[in-house]
Protein backbone atom coordinates (compact mmCIF):
# COMPACT_ATOMS: atom_id res chain seq x y z
CA UNK A 1 0.00 0.00 0.00
CA UNK A 2 1.07 3.47 -0.94
CA UNK A 3 -1.36 5.49 0.04
CA UNK A 4 0.18 8.80 2.42
CA UNK A 5 -2.90 9.09 4.40
CA UNK A 6 -3.31 8.74 7.85
CA UNK A 7 -4.86 5.13 8.20
CA UNK A 8 -8.71 4.68 9.69
CA UNK A 9 -9.10 2.14 12.43
CA UNK A 10 -10.83 -0.01 10.35
CA UNK A 11 -8.16 -0.29 7.87
CA UNK A 12 -5.74 -0.47 10.94
CA UNK A 13 -8.19 -3.77 11.47
CA UNK A 14 -7.47 -5.11 8.45
CA UNK A 15 -3.81 -4.77 8.54
CA UNK A 16 -3.06 -5.70 12.14
CA UNK A 17 -2.47 -9.40 11.46
CA UNK A 18 -0.23 -8.81 9.25
CA UNK A 19 1.57 -5.92 10.74
CA UNK A 20 1.81 -8.40 14.22
CA UNK A 21 3.15 -11.21 12.05
CA UNK A 22 6.28 -8.21 10.50
CA UNK A 23 4.53 -9.29 7.02
CA UNK A 24 4.16 -5.71 5.99
CA UNK A 25 5.75 -3.44 3.30
CA UNK A 26 7.87 -0.76 4.74
CA UNK A 27 5.37 2.13 4.10
CA UNK A 28 2.19 -0.01 4.97
CA UNK A 29 4.06 -0.62 8.56
CA UNK A 30 4.96 3.22 9.03
CA UNK A 31 1.04 4.08 8.86
CA UNK A 32 0.56 1.28 10.74
CA UNK A 33 2.40 2.62 13.46
CA UNK A 34 1.89 6.27 12.61
CA UNK A 35 -1.85 5.59 13.19
CA UNK A 36 -1.62 3.68 16.26
CA UNK A 37 0.69 6.65 18.39
CA UNK A 38 -2.48 8.79 17.98
CA UNK A 39 -4.97 6.24 18.26
CA UNK A 40 -6.53 5.41 21.85
CA UNK A 41 -8.35 2.65 20.58
CA UNK A 42 -6.34 0.81 18.39
CA UNK A 43 -2.92 1.40 21.01
CA UNK A 44 -4.80 -0.34 23.93
CA UNK A 45 -5.94 -2.80 21.30
CA UNK A 46 -2.21 -3.49 20.10
CA UNK A 47 -1.06 -3.18 23.48
CA UNK A 48 -3.71 -6.23 24.57
CA UNK A 49 -2.57 -8.32 21.84
CA UNK A 50 1.18 -7.77 22.87
CA UNK A 51 -0.11 -8.59 26.21
CA UNK A 52 -1.63 -11.99 25.41
CA UNK A 53 1.40 -12.89 22.91
CA UNK A 54 3.75 -12.54 26.08
CA UNK A 55 1.44 -14.44 28.63
CA UNK A 56 1.30 -17.05 25.87
CA UNK A 57 4.48 -17.97 25.84
CA UNK A 58 5.09 -17.61 29.06
CA UNK A 59 2.79 -20.17 30.19
CA UNK A 60 4.31 -23.24 32.65
CA UNK A 61 4.04 -26.82 31.84
CA UNK A 62 1.45 -29.23 33.63
CA UNK A 63 1.48 -31.44 35.87
CA UNK A 64 -1.37 -34.43 34.92
CA UNK A 65 -3.44 -35.24 37.63
CA UNK A 66 -2.06 -38.86 38.10
CA UNK A 67 0.75 -40.37 36.85
CA UNK A 68 0.20 -41.93 33.56
CA UNK A 69 3.43 -44.07 33.29
CA UNK A 70 1.64 -47.57 35.00
CA UNK A 71 -0.77 -47.49 32.00
CA UNK A 72 1.71 -46.35 29.31
CA UNK A 73 4.46 -49.55 30.61
CA UNK A 74 1.20 -51.91 30.58
CA UNK A 75 1.03 -50.32 26.81
CA UNK A 76 4.35 -51.27 25.66
CA UNK A 77 5.68 -54.72 27.41
CA UNK A 78 8.03 -56.16 25.20
CA UNK A 79 10.62 -57.59 27.29
CA UNK A 80 13.15 -57.97 24.18
CA UNK A 81 15.77 -56.56 25.81
CA UNK A 82 16.02 -58.07 29.27
CA UNK A 83 16.82 -61.31 27.13
CA UNK A 84 19.51 -60.52 26.17
CA UNK A 85 20.47 -59.06 29.88
CA UNK A 86 19.35 -62.12 31.16
CA UNK A 87 21.90 -63.71 28.54
CA UNK A 88 24.93 -62.33 29.85
CA UNK A 89 23.77 -62.47 33.68
CA UNK A 90 23.52 -66.30 33.48
CA UNK A 91 25.88 -68.33 34.74
CA UNK A 92 27.40 -70.74 32.37
CA UNK A 93 25.31 -69.33 29.84
CA UNK A 94 27.77 -68.75 27.22
CA UNK A 95 27.59 -68.49 23.13
CA UNK A 96 27.44 -72.50 22.62
CA UNK A 97 24.81 -73.43 25.02
CA UNK A 98 22.54 -70.74 24.72
CA UNK A 99 23.34 -70.06 21.01
CA UNK A 100 19.36 -71.46 20.48
CA UNK A 101 18.08 -70.71 23.53
CA UNK A 102 18.20 -66.93 23.49
CA UNK A 103 17.16 -66.13 20.15
CA UNK A 104 14.33 -68.19 20.19
CA UNK A 105 13.57 -66.93 23.43
CA UNK A 106 13.78 -63.65 21.93
CA UNK A 107 11.65 -64.61 18.84
CA UNK A 108 8.74 -65.57 21.40
CA UNK A 109 9.38 -61.89 23.06
CA UNK A 110 8.43 -60.18 19.59
CA UNK A 111 5.42 -62.26 19.29
CA UNK A 112 4.51 -61.10 22.92
CA UNK A 113 5.07 -58.06 21.93
CA UNK A 114 2.34 -58.12 19.39
CA UNK A 115 0.16 -60.20 21.93
CA UNK A 116 0.17 -57.44 24.52
CA UNK A 117 -0.36 -54.54 22.12
CA UNK A 118 -4.03 -56.57 20.85
CA UNK A 119 -4.46 -57.34 24.26
CA UNK A 120 -3.99 -53.71 25.14
CA UNK A 121 -6.47 -52.73 22.21
CA UNK A 122 -9.39 -55.37 23.25
CA UNK A 123 -9.27 -54.10 26.71
CA UNK A 124 -9.51 -50.49 25.34
CA UNK A 125 -12.57 -51.52 23.09
CA UNK A 126 -13.96 -53.99 25.62
CA UNK A 127 -13.93 -56.84 23.52
CA UNK A 128 -12.55 -60.36 23.95
CA UNK A 129 -9.20 -61.14 22.52
CA UNK A 130 -9.63 -62.63 18.97
CA UNK A 131 -8.79 -66.33 18.20
CA UNK A 132 -5.43 -66.92 17.54
CA UNK A 133 -4.96 -67.30 13.91
CA UNK A 134 -1.21 -67.56 12.67
CA UNK A 135 0.49 -70.84 12.92
CA UNK A 136 2.08 -71.26 16.13
CA UNK A 137 5.50 -70.80 17.27
CA UNK A 138 6.87 -73.93 18.87
CA UNK A 139 10.06 -72.21 21.48
CA UNK A 140 12.12 -72.84 24.30
CA UNK A 141 13.06 -70.11 26.66
CA UNK A 142 16.42 -69.32 28.10
CA UNK A 143 15.62 -70.38 31.55
CA UNK A 144 13.98 -73.70 30.50
CA UNK A 145 14.10 -76.50 28.21
CA UNK A 146 10.22 -76.62 28.12
CA UNK A 147 8.74 -76.33 25.10
CA UNK A 148 6.44 -73.20 25.15
CA UNK A 149 3.97 -72.49 22.71
CA UNK A 150 3.54 -69.20 21.70
CA UNK A 151 0.36 -67.71 19.55
CA UNK A 152 0.20 -65.05 17.88
CA UNK A 153 -3.17 -63.22 17.50
CA UNK A 154 -3.00 -62.00 13.86
CA UNK A 155 -5.46 -58.92 13.28
CA UNK A 156 -8.35 -60.10 11.87
CA UNK A 157 -6.71 -62.86 10.02
CA UNK A 158 -9.06 -65.99 11.42
CA UNK A 159 -10.55 -64.01 14.19
CA UNK A 160 -13.98 -66.40 15.07
CA UNK A 161 -15.51 -62.82 16.34
CA UNK A 162 -18.81 -61.46 14.45
CA UNK A 163 -17.95 -58.08 13.43
CA UNK A 164 -19.50 -55.62 14.82
CA UNK A 165 -20.58 -52.47 13.13
CA UNK A 166 -22.29 -50.31 15.97
CA UNK A 167 -19.97 -49.37 18.73
CA UNK A 168 -21.14 -49.91 22.00
CA UNK A 169 -21.87 -46.84 24.95
CA UNK A 170 -18.33 -47.31 26.39
CA UNK A 171 -15.99 -48.06 23.58
CA UNK A 172 -13.77 -45.15 23.20
CA UNK A 173 -13.05 -44.39 19.44
CA UNK A 174 -10.17 -45.54 17.34
CA UNK A 175 -8.79 -42.29 17.86
CA UNK A 176 -7.30 -42.66 21.22
CA UNK A 177 -5.58 -45.74 20.36
CA UNK A 178 -1.81 -44.91 18.60
CA UNK A 179 -3.11 -46.50 15.38
CA UNK A 180 -2.51 -45.20 11.74
CA UNK A 181 -6.47 -44.09 10.63
CA UNK A 182 -5.73 -40.76 8.72
CA UNK A 183 -3.98 -39.76 5.45
CA UNK A 184 -1.36 -38.42 7.47
CA UNK A 185 -0.79 -41.23 10.10
CA UNK A 186 -0.64 -43.64 7.01
CA UNK A 187 2.00 -41.71 5.21
CA UNK A 188 4.07 -41.66 8.20
CA UNK A 189 3.23 -45.20 8.74
CA UNK A 190 4.73 -45.98 5.03
CA UNK A 191 7.50 -44.37 6.08
CA UNK A 192 8.00 -46.15 9.28
CA UNK A 193 7.74 -49.87 7.48
CA UNK A 194 9.94 -48.81 5.07
CA UNK A 195 12.75 -47.67 7.49
CA UNK A 196 11.76 -50.94 9.92
CA UNK A 197 11.99 -52.72 6.71
CA UNK A 198 15.28 -51.63 5.87
CA UNK A 199 16.74 -52.30 9.20
CA UNK A 200 15.03 -55.64 9.31
CA UNK A 201 16.68 -56.55 5.53
CA UNK A 202 20.18 -55.33 6.88
CA UNK A 203 19.48 -58.02 9.72
CA UNK A 204 18.46 -60.50 7.52
CA UNK A 205 21.81 -62.31 7.73
CA UNK A 206 22.20 -62.19 11.53
CA UNK A 207 19.02 -64.03 12.62
CA UNK A 208 18.33 -67.27 12.44
CA UNK A 209 16.68 -68.36 9.58
CA UNK A 210 13.89 -69.92 11.27
CA UNK A 211 13.08 -67.17 13.13
CA UNK A 212 12.95 -65.25 9.70
CA UNK A 213 11.35 -67.50 7.95
CA UNK A 214 8.10 -67.98 11.10
CA UNK A 215 8.49 -63.71 11.30
CA UNK A 216 7.79 -63.04 7.48
CA UNK A 217 5.19 -65.65 7.49
CA UNK A 218 3.16 -63.72 10.04
CA UNK A 219 3.98 -60.20 7.98
CA UNK A 220 2.90 -61.79 5.22
CA UNK A 221 -0.71 -62.63 6.83
CA UNK A 222 -0.61 -58.87 8.41
CA UNK A 223 -0.28 -57.56 4.68
CA UNK A 224 -2.99 -59.75 3.70
CA UNK A 225 -5.01 -58.46 6.35
CA UNK A 226 -4.33 -54.73 5.91
CA UNK A 227 -4.78 -55.10 2.09
CA UNK A 228 -8.82 -56.74 3.20
CA UNK A 229 -9.08 -54.31 5.08
CA UNK A 230 -8.03 -51.17 2.90
CA UNK A 231 -10.67 -52.74 0.30
CA UNK A 232 -13.33 -53.50 2.68
CA UNK A 233 -12.54 -49.42 3.90
CA UNK A 234 -13.23 -48.38 0.34
CA UNK A 235 -16.72 -50.20 -0.10
CA UNK A 236 -17.90 -49.17 3.13
CA UNK A 237 -15.63 -45.92 4.08
CA UNK A 238 -18.59 -45.26 7.43
CA UNK A 239 -17.54 -48.32 9.12
CA UNK A 240 -15.64 -47.84 12.41
CA UNK A 241 -15.06 -51.54 12.72
CA UNK A 242 -13.37 -51.63 9.59
CA UNK A 243 -11.05 -48.77 10.58
CA UNK A 244 -10.17 -50.25 13.61
CA UNK A 245 -9.29 -53.75 11.93
CA UNK A 246 -7.05 -52.11 9.76
CA UNK A 247 -5.76 -49.57 12.10
CA UNK A 248 -4.72 -52.65 14.53
CA UNK A 249 -3.01 -54.37 11.34
CA UNK A 250 -1.34 -51.94 10.99
CA UNK A 251 0.17 -51.43 14.18
CA UNK A 252 0.89 -54.75 14.87
CA UNK A 253 3.08 -54.51 11.40
CA UNK A 254 4.99 -51.65 13.33
CA UNK A 255 5.38 -53.69 16.46
CA UNK A 256 6.42 -56.99 15.06
CA UNK A 257 8.99 -55.26 12.70
CA UNK A 258 10.12 -53.24 15.46
CA UNK A 259 10.56 -56.37 17.61
CA UNK A 260 12.80 -57.82 14.72
CA UNK A 261 14.61 -54.59 14.39
CA UNK A 262 15.72 -55.60 18.16
CA UNK A 263 16.03 -59.15 18.40
CA UNK A 264 19.05 -59.87 19.29
CA UNK A 265 21.91 -61.34 16.28
CA UNK A 266 22.54 -64.67 16.15
CA UNK A 267 26.34 -65.82 17.52
CA UNK B 1 8.74 -21.77 22.52
CA UNK B 2 10.18 -23.27 25.76
CA UNK B 3 11.95 -26.39 26.53
CA UNK B 4 11.90 -29.43 26.87
CA UNK B 5 13.02 -30.97 30.04
CA UNK B 6 16.64 -32.33 28.90
CA UNK B 7 17.08 -36.21 28.83
CA UNK B 8 20.39 -37.78 28.83
CA UNK B 9 21.35 -38.95 25.36
CA UNK B 10 22.27 -42.74 27.11
CA UNK B 11 18.57 -42.89 28.48
CA UNK B 12 17.31 -42.17 24.30
CA UNK B 13 19.45 -44.99 23.55
CA UNK B 14 18.48 -47.53 25.91
CA UNK B 15 14.95 -46.69 25.40
CA UNK B 16 15.42 -47.20 21.52
CA UNK B 17 17.18 -50.49 22.36
CA UNK B 18 14.55 -51.47 24.75
CA UNK B 19 15.04 -50.72 27.89
CA UNK B 20 11.65 -49.81 29.65
CA UNK B 21 13.37 -48.58 32.83
CA UNK B 22 15.35 -45.97 30.79
CA UNK B 23 12.14 -45.07 28.72
CA UNK B 24 9.93 -44.40 31.84
CA UNK B 25 12.89 -41.77 32.65
CA UNK B 26 12.63 -40.38 29.08
CA UNK B 27 8.74 -40.32 29.94
CA UNK B 28 9.31 -38.55 33.44
CA UNK B 29 11.73 -36.11 31.92
CA UNK B 30 8.92 -35.03 29.63
CA UNK B 31 5.06 -35.84 30.69
CA UNK B 32 4.30 -32.07 31.69
CA UNK B 33 5.40 -31.08 28.58
CA UNK B 34 3.62 -33.27 27.08
CA UNK B 35 0.78 -33.10 28.89
CA UNK B 36 0.85 -29.18 29.12
CA UNK B 37 0.51 -29.09 24.88
CA UNK B 38 -2.06 -32.09 25.20
CA UNK B 39 -4.27 -29.82 27.54
CA UNK B 40 -3.96 -27.10 25.52
CA UNK B 41 -4.38 -28.70 22.18
CA UNK B 42 -7.54 -30.52 23.11
CA UNK B 43 -9.20 -27.99 25.71
CA UNK B 44 -10.16 -31.18 27.78
CA UNK B 45 -7.43 -31.87 30.78
CA UNK B 46 -9.00 -35.59 30.87
CA UNK B 47 -8.78 -36.28 27.37
CA UNK B 48 -5.35 -34.57 27.67
CA UNK B 49 -3.87 -37.43 29.71
CA UNK B 50 -5.68 -39.99 27.30
CA UNK B 51 -3.51 -38.11 24.67
CA UNK B 52 -0.64 -38.21 26.85
CA UNK B 53 -0.41 -41.85 27.43
CA UNK B 54 -0.60 -42.31 23.05
CA UNK B 55 1.84 -39.69 22.72
CA UNK B 56 4.39 -42.09 24.71
CA UNK B 57 3.19 -45.26 23.19
CA UNK B 58 3.97 -43.79 19.97
CA UNK B 59 7.55 -42.65 21.23
CA UNK B 60 7.85 -45.61 22.45
CA UNK B 61 7.76 -47.15 18.78
CA UNK B 62 9.29 -44.80 17.00
CA UNK B 63 11.89 -44.67 19.17
CA UNK B 64 13.94 -47.06 17.13
CA UNK B 65 13.83 -44.76 14.08
CA UNK B 66 15.15 -41.45 15.95
CA UNK B 67 18.20 -40.36 14.59
CA UNK B 68 19.12 -37.29 16.49
CA UNK B 69 19.11 -35.35 13.29
CA UNK B 70 16.70 -32.99 15.64
CA UNK B 71 16.87 -32.40 19.46
CA UNK B 72 15.42 -35.34 20.72
CA UNK B 73 12.75 -32.89 23.06
CA UNK B 74 11.85 -31.25 19.84
CA UNK B 75 11.18 -34.96 18.03
CA UNK B 76 9.10 -35.67 20.96
CA UNK B 77 7.25 -32.66 20.66
CA UNK B 78 6.32 -32.77 16.87
CA UNK B 79 5.22 -36.29 17.71
CA UNK B 80 2.74 -35.15 20.42
CA UNK B 81 1.87 -32.91 18.10
CA UNK B 82 0.54 -35.63 15.20
CA UNK B 83 -0.80 -37.88 17.49
CA UNK B 84 -3.14 -34.78 18.90
CA UNK B 85 -3.61 -33.53 15.56
CA UNK B 86 -4.86 -36.92 14.57
CA UNK B 87 -6.74 -37.51 17.13
CA UNK B 88 -8.43 -34.69 16.55
CA UNK B 89 -9.07 -36.23 12.85
CA UNK B 90 -10.42 -39.32 14.08
CA UNK B 91 -12.63 -37.93 16.22
CA UNK B 92 -14.00 -35.45 14.06
CA UNK B 93 -15.45 -37.99 11.63
CA UNK B 94 -16.63 -39.37 14.79
CA UNK B 95 -18.20 -36.49 15.90
CA UNK B 96 -19.55 -35.40 12.37
CA UNK B 97 -21.75 -38.30 12.01
CA UNK B 98 -23.08 -37.46 15.23
CA UNK B 99 -23.39 -33.87 15.61
CA UNK B 100 -22.59 -30.37 14.59
CA UNK B 101 -18.52 -29.72 14.92
CA UNK B 102 -18.06 -27.64 17.88
CA UNK B 103 -16.81 -25.07 16.14
CA UNK B 104 -19.82 -24.81 13.62
CA UNK B 105 -22.11 -24.63 17.31
CA UNK B 106 -19.86 -21.93 18.13
CA UNK B 107 -20.26 -19.62 15.21
CA UNK B 108 -23.89 -20.69 14.99
CA UNK B 109 -24.31 -19.21 18.63
CA UNK B 110 -22.60 -16.09 17.25
CA UNK B 111 -21.05 -16.17 20.56
CA UNK B 112 -17.47 -15.51 21.73
CA UNK B 113 -15.91 -17.41 24.96
CA UNK B 114 -17.51 -15.84 27.89
CA UNK B 115 -18.41 -12.28 26.92
CA UNK B 116 -17.01 -10.11 29.25
CA UNK B 117 -15.69 -12.66 31.89
CA UNK B 118 -12.50 -11.89 32.94
CA UNK B 119 -10.67 -15.33 33.28
CA UNK B 120 -7.20 -16.46 33.16
CA UNK B 121 -5.48 -17.51 29.82
CA UNK B 122 -5.38 -20.77 30.32
CA UNK B 123 -8.96 -21.05 30.97
CA UNK B 124 -9.66 -19.12 28.03
CA UNK B 125 -7.71 -20.68 25.51
CA UNK B 126 -9.90 -23.72 26.51
CA UNK B 127 -13.05 -21.91 25.83
CA UNK B 128 -11.47 -20.67 21.74
CA UNK B 129 -13.01 -22.44 18.96
CA UNK B 130 -11.16 -25.45 18.18
CA UNK B 131 -9.40 -24.49 14.69
CA UNK B 132 -8.56 -21.30 16.37
CA UNK B 133 -7.31 -22.60 19.94
CA UNK B 134 -5.13 -25.09 18.24
CA UNK B 135 -3.31 -22.71 15.78
CA UNK B 136 -3.20 -20.21 18.49
CA UNK B 137 -1.64 -22.90 20.80
CA UNK B 138 0.76 -24.17 18.03
CA UNK B 139 1.97 -20.33 17.01
CA UNK B 140 2.33 -18.14 20.59
CA UNK B 141 2.45 -20.58 23.30
CA UNK B 142 4.70 -23.45 20.96
CA UNK B 143 6.09 -21.38 18.83
CA UNK B 144 5.18 -22.94 15.55
CA UNK B 145 5.69 -20.61 12.34
CA UNK B 146 2.91 -20.28 10.07
CA UNK B 147 4.23 -22.56 7.36
CA UNK B 148 4.66 -24.71 10.00
CA UNK B 149 1.35 -24.79 11.06
CA UNK B 150 0.11 -24.88 7.90
CA UNK B 151 2.11 -27.82 6.76
CA UNK B 152 0.70 -30.21 9.53
CA UNK B 153 -3.20 -28.72 9.89
CA UNK B 154 -3.06 -29.18 5.89
CA UNK B 155 -4.56 -25.37 5.49
CA UNK B 156 -2.60 -22.28 3.86
CA UNK B 157 -0.56 -20.16 5.73
CA UNK B 158 -2.69 -17.51 5.66
CA UNK B 159 -5.41 -19.11 7.10
CA UNK B 160 -3.26 -20.02 9.55
CA UNK B 161 -2.82 -16.33 10.43
CA UNK B 162 -6.20 -15.83 10.30
CA UNK B 163 -7.21 -18.37 12.73
CA UNK B 164 -4.14 -16.70 15.36
CA UNK B 165 -5.44 -13.01 15.00
CA UNK B 166 -9.50 -14.33 15.36
CA UNK B 167 -7.98 -16.22 18.44
CA UNK B 168 -5.97 -13.22 20.08
CA UNK B 169 -9.03 -11.08 19.66
CA UNK B 170 -11.71 -13.60 21.17
CA UNK B 171 -9.08 -14.07 23.99
CA UNK B 172 -9.03 -10.48 24.33
CA UNK B 173 -12.77 -10.52 25.31
CA UNK B 174 -12.48 -13.26 27.02
CA UNK B 175 -9.73 -12.15 29.18
CA UNK B 176 -12.08 -8.70 29.47
CA UNK B 177 -9.21 -6.36 28.27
Amino acid sequence: MSDQRLMTCEQLDERLPDWLENDLDPTTRALVEQHVAVCARCTALVSDLAFIRRQAAALPELVPSRDLWPEIEARIQAPVIPLETQRAAQPGAGRGRSRHAWWLGAAAAALVAVTAGVTHYMTKLGQPAPTVAVAPAVVRTLDSARPVEVTEPAASLASTEAPRTTPQPDERPVASAPAPVNEVEQSEYARDVAQLRAIVRERRTELDSTTVAVLEKNLELIDRAIAESRAALERDPASDFLADQLARAMTKKVAILRTVALLPARS
Amino acid sequence: MTQLDSVPADDVALAASGDRRAFERVYRANVNRVFAVCVRMSGDRMRAEELTQDVFVRVWEKLPLFRGESAFSTWVHRLAVNVILNARKAEGRERSRREPDGEEMLEARGSSPHHGDRMDLEKAIATLPPGARRVFVLHDVEGYTHEEIAEMLGVTAGGSKAQLHRARMLLREALGR
